[in-house]
């Protein structure tokens, strides 16, 4: 309801009408217009008589009762019925790219934030999403797009790749058929052979380049999962890939789940400077569980970050009152047509 | 109506002679009825006539003459009659066609007295109801007349009292104390069984003669909108017109005309019901000429 008050205006307007028409109506038939008898008062106890009087009455009644709730419908559709709906235009607006290390180390990671996004992708309304792996080299599994269909199609033939345990390799546990769906998504991945291997630097800078539409006003991001081990030659370092995002004015928030390596400090600390330089989030996790709680925390500080105070949405609904009314004058017409006659 | 135009000429204009013929030789012939064995003073023997009442027979006399034969007395020329007159409301309500029950009435009354004048007789007039009773002594003459048709015609009015016929019986009963005839005029539904005990002291008295105005149902008029008299009645335009209920009103009134019949000729009391001043003659002539024992 728009205006609530307006539903109460509108009945005491009626039943103050009501009264005032209650008060005024004329007490009697004009005298000179009446016929008068004489000895009829035998008339109202015929049997033919009080069945239709009741009848009468019971029209009466009924017309009353379709008039109130015709009054009724009248209120409703003078309190303007709408419905609300709450939704965020400016969150909309975002672009997500998935930018995932797919190094041995960290599929089990990349398992969870695919999932987590598949969770989230009811909700997105608007929203464009894109997915990239890279080891060596850089596959783009879809590029950003708000076809939520294909999102998710392929949000879930990632997340059912990806769902290998690595550690079985080792000894030969493995589902073959799990390998092969592996082995296939990896594909492009690894173009640079078994002597280079998490080139960061190179995997931010391509994700970067991902984005399309550079003279729309969106909010871009990039989320980056990556344990920052990198081995071989890269054509940017991490630092200069991450200056490149900046560049572009992409948002771009960190991911790192590294083990225990004499080196792992330094690659942490090199990855962390990088992402909270440019004003992204860090995280640093070796629980695979807790990415569900990052990736919420990084929509809602881009929520913040956005301004994204929801916009209320007003629909007209007056169809239901509408069709009451209609039907309530119907009968009424329908009545006193009858009742009169 | 004009007091200036004579209501009598009005009558004679409105009754054909032949009509009025009949109707006064049948007057005659009940009034004759009224004295008859009443120690008046014996005329002569005549040979009975259709209209004489055949207790007026002397059979000894017929059965030497061969034919009927009558006793005829002198007629009394102080011969009275009296206007026993309902004016209560419901008098002024709707007869059966239309017009005002009041003009059947105030006709009946001219007839009578029209009648009563051609012959010589003296009509009194009763009129009343529940809060007034108008009295005016029995006299001839086309003035007393035509002034009590006036006074009659000035008591018929809707606003007036409701109708209370025991008040005009228990004042004729006691002030005419000679035998006279009784012409009562009201409407369908009376006298009504309270009435019954006055009427059956009225008629030990007097000749009773009961002229009753019918009455328009409730439901013939579909189109207006109808009141009772009597009491409020409101018939919604939804019960107007409805056939079963005007078949059931008739029904009812017709029933609850014979009803008063039926007491009437309990108590030896001639009546007819008039629904318009046409059928008022025709009902007066057929009561005129019904032929009646009259005991005591």
């Amino acid at each position: 309801m728009m205006h609530p008050w307006a539903i109460w205006a509108v009945i005491a307007v009626v039943v103050a009408l009501g009264v005032l028409g209650w008060f005024s109506r004329r007490p009697t038939p004009d005298q000179r217009d009446v016929t008068w008898v004489a000895n009829s008062g035998y008339l109202t106890t015929l049997r033919s008589y009080r069945t239709r009087l009741s009848r009468y009455r019971l029209g009466l009644v009924s017309v009353a009762a379709v008039l109130v709730l015709a009054a009724v419908a009248t209120a409703f559709l003078a309190g303007r019925p709408v419905s609300r709906t709450v939704r965020s235009e400016v969150l909309a607006t975002r672009d997500i790219v998935l930018c995932l290390d797919v190094s041995g180390s960290m599929i089990e990671y990349d398992t969870e934030i695919v999932d987590r996004f598949l969770a989230l992708l009811p909700s997105f309304q608007g929203e464009r999403i894109a997915l990239s792996v890279w080891n060596s080299t850089t596959r783009t599994v879809f590029p950003l797009t708000d076809d939520y269909t294909l999102v998710e199609e392929e949000l879930k033939a990632a997340a059912e790749a990806l769902d290998f345990d690595v550690n079985s390799l080792d000894d030969y546990s493995y589902d073959p058929a799990a390998l092969d769906r592996l082995v296939n998504f990896l594909v492009g991945t690894e173009g640079l052979g078994q002597s280079a291997s998490s080139l960061v630097g190179d995997g931010l800078a391509s994700c970067a380049l991902s984005f399309d539409e550079q003279e729309a006003e969106r909010s871009r991001s990039i989320i980056m999962a990556t344990d920052n081990e990198v081995f071989g030659n890269q054509i940017y370092t991490l630092p200069e890939a991450a200056d490149l995002v900046a560049e572009r004015s992409i948002t771009l928030h960190g991911f790192y789940a590294g083990t225990v390596t004499p080196s792992s400090a330094a690659q942490e600390k090199e990855y962390r400077e990088a992402v909270q330089s440019h004003g992204g989030l860090f995280f640093a996790s070796d629980d695979p569980d807790a990415v569900a709680g990052i990736i919420d925390d990084i929509a809602s500080q881009q929520a913040v970050d956005l301004d994204a105070t929801p916009e209320v949405l007003i629909t007209d609904r007056p169809e239901r009152y509408f069709a009451w009314l209609v039907a309530a004058l119907g009968v009424y017409l329908v009545a006193v047509w009858r009742l009169r006659s | 109506m004009a007091t200036s135009t004579s209501r009598l000429a009005k009558v004679r204009a409105r009754l054909d002679l032949p009509t009025v013929r009949r109707a006064a030789g049948l007057l005659e012939g009940r009034h004759r009825s009224i004295y008859s064995g009443h120690g008046q003073d014996f005329d002569e023997m005549a040979l009975y006539e259709f209209g004489d009442d055949i207790s007026d027979i002397d059979w000894k006399a017929s059965a030497s003459t061969g034919a009927p034969v009558i006793r005829r007395f002198v007629r009394d020329s102080n011969l009275a009659m009296v206007l026993a007159l309902d004016t209560g409301r419901n008098m002024s309500a709707t007869a059966p066609d239309g017009g005002p029950k009041a003009q059947i009435a105030v006709f009946a009354a001219e007839v009578i007295c029209y009648l009563a004048r051609t012959r010589g007789d003296m009509v009194a007039l009763v009129a009343g109801d529940s809060e007034r009773i108008v009295q005016i002594p029995a006299r001839g003459g086309g003035q007393h007349m035509e002034m009590l048709l006036r006074r009659i015609d000035a008591m018929f009015d809707l606003e007036g009292p409701p109708s209370d016929l025991n008040r005009v019986f228990d004042r004729i009963l006691t002030w005419f104390t000679r035998r006279s005839l009784v012409v009562v005029i009201t409407d369908e539904a009376r006298p009504e069984p309270e009435h019954e005990l006055s009427l059956k002291r009225l008629r030990t008295r007097h000749e009773v003669m009961v002229l009753r105005v019918g009455d328009a149902l409730p439901t013939d008029h579909p189109d207006k909108v109808i009141d009772d008299v009597d009491g409020h009645l409101e018939i919604p335009e939804f019960l107007r017109s409805r056939k079963d209920l005007a078949a059931e009103a008739h029904d009812v009134a017709e029933r609850r005309r014979q009803d008063v019949d039926a007491m009437l000729r309990r108590q030896g009391v001639e009546s007819v019901i008039a629904n318009s001043e046409d059928e008022l003659i025709d009902r007066m002539i057929d009561i005129l000429r019904r032929q009646k024992r009259v005991r005591g």
